[in-house]
């Protein structure tokens, strides 16, 4: 009996999950993309919307949790938040009698892309026990102490000594998930708080989707950026979600660099603030993309203020939804949760000159290069194409380039000042680390791939138009 | 940049034909870009690459489907993409053909903890714990110094914790010496279980 309500309880929570995180988002995302609550429904971008609505609602349930502590008042006044979202969500397109455009074939297609893929990472995601090591000894184990203590708070076991291994002071958005997952069902194993990896994946994967297009550009983007990550996006580890967000980011900033639609730009910085949330490189990330972000907003900002869909609300929302990430970074203060890599510390320095000194960032920009090569030697073929058929090249790859530029050198860095044995900690971590610089290669390649489509498309189009007028002539 | 670059493209650079110069610049980076690889242990791309660009220079026309085709054979042998397809099949197969296996583990408290995910040594710790009831418990110095042994002893133990004080100690049998006032509780995998006074 209890078998059969455990997996209606499934069912409800794979069916509603979404649908929780995008009434509690839309609260954030509606302001944001339009400046209020109850947009008209000629103006709105389903899909987009829904996408962003569903991240936000991971950020703000992480931000209620932090609040309150407990994970019990948190559920309870998230799901009320929801409710309340969702009705301002669903009341435009009630007053419109539900009618939702499906504009094209693309958009069921797109539609049904997703419920696939959602139903067929469930099996990979939760049929797999925790076995990986930072899955089970720093972010599963974040979640067992929350889920155990039903708190974030104290109370969960931060300061416990025998815990210092666990990295304490880590970003616990994706734990404290798994946790809420794990109390729902009412008790702890090593598969169904997974389900909190699916959750934060998906979101991802439709973006990704709004790409859709008939080329192999998309499907290139479609086949590699995903699973590219694989075994770190459904094995616990947390550096394939933070480099496929990165890369959703910077796939974003791509395309506003295209459109010019303020949308992607929003989008993007989102992706950013959340990425801080999963994990501490995710610091470095946002610090790079947040870079490139200012350069992109400076030199559009004559066309950008242009644009309707910008709302100077942005900003305060904006700010707002980096409120989780202040928080536990108050609560890490207060705790004394520090982290082990002691970075700006006088010895980090000294590590880091003795090591240029003797040679060892040698080492690592072997193990580096030696992460990058598949993707580098992609790069480097399609870059040949592009000369030898004189593809003009396109901006819209440029972010992603810089913005790896950032990244490998801010993780080059921090292989500089580690406490760790250098070779150890090399060889434990490089392939994880340069994930998310090879998903900015990867959209590079993506942006790459569409310029070429693009002039050839152009070439076909001029070639169809010089063929009828000769027709016509004649 | 477009400009600029599209710009390139149609002038003439120093009295020199842009054409040629474009094949000069080509042709360096690719001996540049041929040589990167061989040193980097890449013979072989290295050599793929310059067939490619000799293939493309022979052509006239603009085969995209070659350049597509090239992309698809490095993304097979080159990345994990293909083990990730593979896996996600594998799994749902998996699903479809024993379900109750996988409901029985999804739906009941404390699964997936066995010898396929932790060491065997930590599967027979834990169900000493368990079986004794026990409150807390200790490691040795040469356990409590393998990160694998410590670590995952506390994190499927918990929220059981060590105490430094607990009278219930696991140990090698090397460490035995130093224990010999204790009362041996159980032993396997080279792993002992005493109770001190």
């Amino acid at each position: 009996m209890s078998i059969v309500l455990n997996f209606l309880k499934l069912g409800l929570i794979l069916l509603l999950g979404p649908i929780y995180f995008v009434g509690l988002g839309w609260l954030l995302a509606a302001p944001l993309l339009y400046g209020n609550w109850l947009p008209k429904l000629k103006d709105r971008l389903f899909l987009n919307e829904v996408t962003l609505s569903m991240v936000g609602g991971i950020l703000i349930n992480f931000g209620i949790v932090l609040c309150v502590q407990s994970l019990k008042i948190g559920l309870y006044l998230s799901g009320f938040l929801s409710i309340a979202g969702l009705t301002l969500f669903l009341i435009p397109l009630f007053k419109n009698h539900l009618r939702f455009r499906i504009s094209d074939k693309h958009t069921i297609f797109q539609l049904l892309g997703i419920v696939i893929i959602y139903f067929l990472l469930l099996s990979p995601i939760i049929t797999e026990p925790l076995s990986a090591w930072d899955a089970r000894s720093i972010w599963f184990f974040h979640a067992k102490m929350i889920f155990l203590a039903r708190s974030i708070g104290l109370s969960a076991g931060w300061q416990n000594t025998t815990v210092l291994f666990s990295h304490a002071d880590y970003p616990i958005m994706v734990p404290t998930l798994a946790a809420q997952i794990a109390y729902l069902f009412g008790f702890w194993n090593e598969y169904l708080p997974k389900l909190s990896l699916l959750f934060v994946f998906f979101p991802a994967f439709i973006w990704l989707s709004t790409f859709l297009k008939r080329s192999f550009s998309f499907v290139f983007l479609i086949l590699v950026l995903p699973f590219y990550f694989f075994p770190w996006i459904w094995n616990g580890y947390m550096d394939g979600l933070l480099a496929f967000y990165f890369a959703i980011s910077m796939l974003l900033i791509g395309r506003f660099l295209l459109n010019r639609q303020f949308y992607d730009l929003a989008c993007s910085i989102v992706c950013l603030i959340f990425i801080i949330n999963i994990k501490n490189e995710g610091t470095l990330a946002f610090l790079a993309g947040m870079t490139i972000l200012l350069f992109v907003a400076f030199f559009n900002r004559n066309r950008m203020n242009t644009n309707k869909r910008f709302s100077w609300k942005f900003i305060p929302i904006t700010l707002f939804s980096i409120l989780p990430y202040i928080i536990w970074q108050i609560y890490k203060n207060q705790w004394a949760l520090s982290n082990d890599l002691q970075i700006g510390s006088q010895t980090s320095i000294s590590r880091l000159l003795t090591r240029l000194a003797d040679g060892s960032f040698q080492l690592i920009l072997t193990s580096i290069f030696g992460q990058l090569k598949p993707l580098l030697m992609m790069l480097g073929l399609i870059f040949i194409v592009m000369i030898i058929w004189k593809v003009p090249y396109n901006s819209t790859s440029i972010p992603a380039f810089i913005a790896a530029l950032i990244y490998c050198a801010g993780i080059f860095i921090i292989y500089l000042i580690t406490p760790a044995d250098l070779n150890w900690h090399l060889i434990t971590s490089v392939n994880r680390t340069m994930l998310s610089v090879n998903s900015c290669l990867i959209v590079g390649s993506y942006w790459l791939l569409y310029s070429i489509e693009k002039r050839f498309s152009n070439t076909m189009e001029i070639a169809v138009s010089c063929i009828s007028l000769s027709k016509k002539r004649s | 940049m477009n400009n600029l670059v599209t710009g390139f493209f149609r002038k003439k650079i120093l009295g020199i034909d842009t054409k040629k110069l474009l094949t000069i610049l080509v042709d360096v980076f690719l001996l540049a870009w041929t040589v990167f690889n061989f040193l980097m242990r890449n013979q072989l791309f290295a050599f793929f690459c310059f067939a490619l660009f000799l293939f493309f220079q022979i052509m006239r026309s603009k085969p995209y489907s070659v350049l597509a085709g090239t992309l698809i054979v490095i993304i097979i042998f080159n990345t994990r993409c293909p083990f990730a397809w593979n896996d996600i099949i594998i799994s749902n197969l998996d699903v479809i053909v024993r379900p109750s296996f996988f409901v029985k583990n999804l739906f009941s408290a404390n699964t997936g903890i066995g010898e396929n995910t932790v060491d065997k040594k930590i599967v027979w710790m834990l169900s000493v714990i368990n079986n004794n009831q026990f409150d807390n418990y200790n490691l040795s110095d040469s356990l409590d110094q393998d990160g694998e042994i410590n670590q995952r002893i506390v994190e499927t133990t918990w929220p059981l914790k060590q105490d430094k004080d607990s009278k219930i100690i696991f140990l090698r049998p090397e460490e035995m010496i130093n224990y010999s006032s204790c009362d041996l509780i159980d032993q396997k995998w080279e792993i002992i279980v005493v109770h001190c006074p």
